[in-house]
């Protein structure tokens, strides 16, 4: 075997075992997420939160475009295209924080309940609340992989930050997948 | 010449999902209000869309099927 297949045979080694670790961590948070989404079950049997539909319909939609414009980027990067890869990261980091946004300062302000308001208000702020906390490390994990994205760090051979960091955000999608149809869509209006 | 002919089939790959995702939203929504958001149909739904999310966005195929496809990065 020859020195270059062997050093990229180890490297692709390295990629798998990391893949196969990230994809441990999102096991195990799934297990954590799962359980919130027991608990809305068990205290709302039947039921949802009241909620503005149109306001869950919107961020959903830019959660899922972000999410797309982080395949985007990663995409680029595996075929060394920086420009591609740089505005789709930035666009994903702007989405992600609009979502945030509206999530924190305009859906729980307006919300009819508070998060001492019966099981409607636990479950509804404690799943957004851990939802939107790993958002928010998302973001930050966005803005750490543009900043070394602009220093010239990644490559087309050499860009795993970019490619963890698009599962992440990835992973906090599927999440929200979960989390917009158990709390705006399945069961009728709790009152 | 087959470098960017892979990078224009993953970005339509891309495009195709999102656009099934935005659908599956629409129709989701549509059987929340149409059928008073029944748990079958809505669960189904998700998995669907989460499913479509791991296995292109994710390239979850890529760690449970050892294969080297050229991006030893």
């Amino acid at each position: 075997m020859s020195s270059s297949t062997s050093t990229h045979s180890s490297r692709f080694s390295q990629l798998q075992m990391n893949r196969a670790g990230l994809w441990l961590f999102f096991v195990s948070e799934a297990f954590m997420f799962a359980g919130l989404l027991a608990t809305r079950f068990a205290l709302l049997p039947g039921e949802r939160p009241e909620l503005n539909q149109i306001l869950g319909l919107f961020i959903t939609v830019v959660l899922l475009v972000s999410s797309y414009f982080m395949y985007r980027a990663e995409t680029a990067i595996a075929h060394d295209d920086k420009k591609t890869f740089l505005s789709s990261t930035l666009i994903a980091m702007i989405m992600g924080t609009a979502f945030l946004v509206i999530m924190v300062f305009v859906e729980w302000p307006t919300a009819h309940f508070r998060p001492w308001d019966g099981a409607a208000g636990a479950v509804f702020y404690s799943m957004t609340g851990m939802h939107a906390l790993h958002v928010l490390t998302g973001v930050i994990f966005l803005l750490i992989v543009y900043m070394n994205g602009r220093r010239g760090v990644y490559s087309a051979e050499s860009h795993w930050g970019v490619e963890a960091c698009a599962l992440y955000w990835h992973f906090v999608d599927v999440v929200w997948v979960f989390f917009y149809t158990a709390l705006y869509l399945i069961g009728t209006v709790a009152h | 010449m087959s470098n960017h002919t892979d990078k224009a089939a993953e970005m339509r790959a891309g495009l195709m999902t999102i656009i099934a995702l935005a659908v599956f939203t629409g129709l989701e929504y549509w059987v929340s209000t149409a059928m008073n958001g029944a748990f079958v149909p809505l669960t189904l739904i998700a998995l669907l869309k989460a499913g479509l999310i791991m296995i292109v966005f994710m390239h979850m195929m890529k760690v449970l099927t050892y294969t080297d496809d050229g991006d030893g990065h």
